[in-house]
């Protein structure tokens, strides 16, 4: 039977992370090795095997170029964009440019989208409530950064349906920890959320409410900002010194490069807690002499911070325009929540703490928040009793492109939703009977700046003068955070419109067949797991009967009942072994039952005749 | 803003304050509470819980001998009364929350922010947000998460939208200045008219009448000093026009004054006969004698009132001043003086009157409500009976609020008569005209247009547009 719970999913850059609400407690669900966080790391084997998780991340650098991480970075981003461009530069494994301008990932020669990746850690995140509850899971709430645009957000949905999933809502991080923070308990404050995780950087300002209301007040934030760009910072300055000492460029090899990756990140963790490390990496690559050499470098708290410096301030700066946008002073701030594992960095505590002129609150779990929040959305949205009501605003401005590329804003950023907008234009060509209308998603003046998210075209306008006919656009948002956008002739009443189903680099055909395939995946993996258990069973129970057959044969040979029975067990035996090698579950089932019958009553002939 | 059509509910026979008052019922509220709480007349909330009462829509918790003195609540048998009236698919939603819904509705269409909210004026920042917060928890579309709404899916999010539009308005300073300024107009507008309703002061004028009379008899008794200042005095003016039926009565009342006439002023006294005869003569002595006190008393209380006025008007007060002077003339209502005194303060009340309606008006254009810009702009336009650009835009209102086609034609037409060469206004009637399905009579106006404008692509344009289609 399934569970009519749904689980809250932090799919996060570098980890994951699932919760429930169980008996109206949040909880989050620690994975098979006792985790509460699992790694959102992709692999493929030699064997091709997928693996997901911690078991991906321990095998990442000897299969680096098989190893997906931070595919949230490449999530609902187009092939061109600069993002991935830098992106791609960076990364071990290999990428190539998908049919819709979208990105694809090459493993073992298979090529993967981005959703499908996100769709595998997303099906682990799953399989860990299941384990836990015992039952299948369907509904999930899923959390994005606040600052994602529609593109991201759609791709992240199709994740969660390509992993068997029906999301019931995706959430914004930094609400979803607002929401952990102040769930069940009646507080009546203004709170900023201050995310800084492996790839992304967010702020919310929140007021929470009495009757259990989570209202976003504003809402900011650099999808490329993370802590991922901290580690590129170390890794620079170490690839520098060593280029400096040994004139040996080591991004050139991609297991030295992983290899620096993996120190960096632990040399910076190390140093919120001590103020100087040591990256030790031995034999890390060959001279041209051919002699092995070694990376060793002391590294200070201090030289970290030095090298993060202005992208801790870039943080700050994001944090002062959304406390203007909210038109809110420092001091109408009465708590600073910090979420993120790059806030166990004592330098982003302090500058925090000095632009915000308050001590961070310790309220919240830096890695589980989230996902709690995202589980609390999903039990409160069907729950019958109603403990809250999360009032969210879009992060972007949507808007229309209008004559000479501008962009027109609609319906400006923070604005809460639900909510819709109209407004008036006109044609811009003489005798124009079409237009276009391209809907937009961004803060900028130019158009060409800003997200496409969608377009349609408006027919059958009067031919006329410019300027001359009207017609009026309306856009709309619902709860779900789904756009509609309408344009009607107010001359003819004609109306056009579409629901933007924002473009996540993926056409409705392939994500089912990628649902199929991700089903058929997980039947195998499950399977897997079974298999294993019986062609133990049953290679045991054959070792067994086998080990029998000589002294069985012996005793029993003279009679022709005996005969027919030892040639039986040859044939259940032969049947097993056959079942084994097909790797057919069931039919290995089958057997052991006969097998186990065999072997009982050969062991019971040996018994007597001794 | 939308209006909201349904059919149902939407058809029963309430107008908005019976809507609120309808929306507070919480099964609580007693009739007095319920009286404090929403700021209505205490017979107007007891007549209108009757007809809730009778309509089905309400009923009363408490099964005693005093039922009307308990807390009327929508129970579940008269809310599905009601229900079954309704014709909309209501889906999931519980005939409460169908009442609920309902009634608020109604109420959207003509109440302010602070009413919507029920927050009182000064609510602080804090307070407004609290009551956002009470309704969004009840309204917000999550709160209904893949329930089938039906027909109310929309209404919910036109309400939720409203309230945040409310919230949004009442925390942001600029804007909640703005909107109070908008509604400081209004009520500005609604208490200048109430004030100078020619009514209120008859019985002033009869007063001022019987102190004449009494100090001719009598020339040694004191004259009466019992003048109720608070009856033309603008600032003491009831505030009562909110909800008695303001608006229809005080605006023709408006419109009587604008045409000059004024209610309640009395007949010239009768000329003297002359006569013959001692006894005669002694008796017209008599009556000439007394004449002559009654002339000086009425003088008298004249310049009294001509003072008051003349002070009204140096402390500002225009309509104290121009219901002083009217007084003043009803006693002398031949006086030039009096009559440009007059004048002027009732000319310098109906410029004040004037502007409010021209800021609301602009307010409600910004706002898209057109159908309040274009009450506005039409009682500008009847004060400034020279003012071209008022016409145009009531005009211009009442087309696109669709409104009284009539009445947009003849504004439209003042309009024009007044500008002739401008272009706008020929174009504006020409639009009436098309909304009034005369084609024809629009080609004659854009023609005309034409020569004024050759050039203009507007004109040209509609003129095709015409041409094509007829
Ligand atoms: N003790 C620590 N000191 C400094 N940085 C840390 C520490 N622990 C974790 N981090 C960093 O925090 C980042 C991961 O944080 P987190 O797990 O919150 O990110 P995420 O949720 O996966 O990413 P995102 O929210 O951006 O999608 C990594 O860059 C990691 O190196
Ligand atoms: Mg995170």
């Amino acid at each position: 039977m399934a569970t009519d719970k749904v689980i809250g999913i932090d799919l996060g850059t570098t980890n994951s992370c699932v919760a429930i609400v169980e008996n109206g407690v949040p909880t989050v669900i620690p994975n098979r090795g006792g985790y509460k966080t699992t790694p959102s790391m992709v692999a493929v084997t030699e064997a091709g095997k997928r693996l997901v998780g911690h078991i991906a991340k321990r095998q990442a650098i000897t299969n680096a170029e098989n190893t997906v991480y931070a595919a949230k970075r490449l999530i609902g981003r187009k092939w061109h964009s600069p993002q991935v461009r830098n992106a791609i530069a960076t990364s071990s494994y290999r990428t190539v440019e998908g049919p819709h301008n979208d990105v694809r990932i090459v493993l073992r020669d298979k090529e993967y989208s981005v959703p499908e990746i996100s769709a595998m850690v997303l099906q682990e995140m799953r399989v860990i409530a299941e384990d836990y509850l015992g039952a299948p899971v369907g509904k999930a709430v899923i959390t994005v950064p606040a600052y994602f645009n529609d593109n991201q957000r759609q791709a992240t949905r199709d994740a969660g349906e390509i992993a068997g999933l029906d999301i019931i809502r995706i959430i914004n991080e930094p609400t979803a920890a607002a929401l952990s923070y102040g769930f069940g308990r009646n507080l009546e404050k203004t709170v900023a959320v201050y995310d800084f995780g492996g790839g992304t950087f967010d702020i919310s300002i929140l007021e929470i409410g009495q009757n259990g209301v989570f209202r976003v007040i504003a809402t900011a934030g650099d999808t490329f900002l993370g802590g991922e760009d901290v580690d590129a910072r170390l890794i620079d300055w170490l690839v520098q010194e060593f280029k400096r000492e040994h004139d040996i460029d080591l991004r050139q090899d991609r297991m030295a490069l992983q290899r620096l990756k993996d120190a960096a990140e632990k040399a910076k963790c190390e140093l919120s807690s001590v103020r100087e490390t040591e990256v030790n990496l031995p034999f890390i690559i060959s001279s041209e002499r051919n002699e092995a050499l070694h990376l060793q470098k002391p590294i200070s708290r201090a030289l970290l911070e030095q090298l993060s410096l202005d992208l801790i301030e870039r943080t700050i700066d994001i944090c002062r325009q959304t406390l203007e946008d909210a038109e809110l002073e420092k001091r109408d701030v009465e708590e600073v929540l910090l979420v993120g594992g790059m806030t166990r960095m004592p330098r982003i505590q302090q500058a925090v703490g000095e632009f915000f002129e308050r001590e961070p609150s310790k309220g919240v779990h830096p890695d589980e928040s989230v996902a709690l929040g995202a589980a609390i959305q999903g039990y409160a949205l069907v729950g019958e009793e109603h403990e809250m009501v999360l009032l969210d605003v879009t992060p972007h401005a949507l808007g229309i492109v209008t004559q000479g590329g501008y962009f027109e804003e609609l319906i400006p950023q923070n604005t809460t939703v639900p909510t819709h907008r109209q407004k008036i234009f006109t044609t811009s060509r003489e005798n124009q009977t079409a237009v276009k209308i391209l809907v937009m998603q961004g803060e900028h003046e130019r158009a060409d700046q800003n997200e496409l998210l969608g377009e349609f075209i408006l027919t059958g306008l009067r031919r006329a003068p410019k300027g001359e006919v009207e017609i009026e656009v309306t856009f709309e948002i619902n709860a779900d955070g789904i756009v509609s956008v309408r344009a009607k002739d107010l001359d003819t009443g004609l109306e056009q419109s579409i629901q933007v189903t924002a473009s996540s680099g993926l056409t409705r055909d392939e994500i089912s067949s990628m649902m199929h395939e991700a089903k058929d995946q997980l039947v195998d993996r499950r399977s897997s797991e079974e298999l294993e258990a019986a062609k133990q069973e049953a290679e045991r129970l054959v070792g067994e009967i086998e080990r029998l057959f000589p002294q069985v044969e012996q005793i029993v040979a003279q009679s022709d009942f005996g005969r027919e029975a030892i040639d039986k067990a040859r044939v259940i035996v032969d049947r097993a072994k056959n079942a084994v090698t097909r790797k057919d579950v069931a039919m290995i089932k089958e057997q052991i039952e006969g097998l186990a019958r065999t072997q009982r009553m050969f062991k019971g002939v040996v018994a007597k005749t001794i | 803003m939308p209006s909201i059509v349904g059919q149902g509910f939407l058809n029963l026979p309430l107008d908005a304050r019976e809507g609120f008052l309808l929306s507070r019922i919480d099964g609580s509220l007693t009739e007095a509470a319920l009286t404090e709480l929403t700021g209505l007349d205490h017979a107007f909330v007891v007549a209108s819980l009757d007809k809730l009462w009778s309509l089905g829509l309400i009923d009363f918790a408490s099964e005693d001998d005093a039922p009307k003195k308990a807390a009327p609540v929508l129970t579940t048998r008269a809310a599905e009364k009601a229900v079954t009236s309704f014709s909309d698919a209501g889906g999931d939603l519980t005939p409460e929350q169908r009442i609920w819904v309902e009634a608020t509705s109604i109420e959207l269409t003509t109440c302010t922010h602070y009413e919507l909210l029920r927050v009182p004026h000064d609510a602080d920042k804090k307070a407004v947000k609290r009551a956002y917060y009470e309704l969004a928890s009840r309204c917000h579309p999550d709160r209904f998460f893949r329930k089938d709404l039906g027909d109310y899916k929309l209404r919910l999010e036109i309400i939720f939208g409203r309230i945040t539009l409310a919230h949004d308005t009442l925390t942001n300073r600029t804007q909640r200045e703005d909107y109070d300024r908008y509604l400081a107009d209004r009520e500005t507008a609604r208490s200048l008219e109430h004030a100078l309703d020619a009514s209120l002061i008859e019985d002033e004028i009869a007063l001022a009448e019987a102190t004449v009379v009494e100090s001719s008899r009598d020339p040694g008794a004191p004259a009466p000093t019992s003048i109720k200042p608070n009856a033309f005095d603008s600032r003491e003016a009831p505030t009562e026009p909110r909800f008695v039926p303001a608006a229809a009565s005080s605006q023709t009342l408006l419109a009587r004054r604008l045409l000059g006439k004024r209610p309640g002023s009395i007949p010239p006294p009768a000329p003297v006969e002359p006569s013959a005869g001692g006894t005669e003569q002694a008796m017209d002595s008599l009556k000439r004698r007394y004449h002559q006190r009654t002339e000086s008393a009425r003088r008298a209380q004249a310049a009294k009132y001509e003072r008051q006025g003349e002070e009204a008007t140096g402390r500002g007060d225009l309509v104290a001043a121009a219901n002083a002077f009217r007084i003043a003339i009803s006693l002398l209502p031949d006086d030039e003086e009096l009559l440009a005194k007059q004048g002027a303060a009732q000319k310098a009340a109906d410029a004040i009157l004037c502007e409010t309606y021209e800021r609301q008006a602009n307010y409600e254009e910004k706002a898209a409500n057109f159908r309040e810009a274009a009450r506005n702009w039409c009682r500008v336009a009847r004060i400034k009976t020279a003012d071209a650009h008022a016409h145009e835009r009531a005009a211009n209102a009442l087309v696109r609020s669709d409104g009284d086609l009539h009445q947009a034609k003849e504004l439209g037409m003042r309009a024009v008569e007044l500008e002739p060469q401008h272009v706008a206004h020929r174009v504006t009637l020409a639009n009436v005209y098309l909304a009034a399905g005369l084609p024809l009579n629009a080609k004659r106006e854009l023609l005309t247009a034409k020569q004024f404008a050759p050039q203009d692509a507007t004109v040209s344009a509609m003129l095709r547009r015409i041409a094509e289609s007829t």
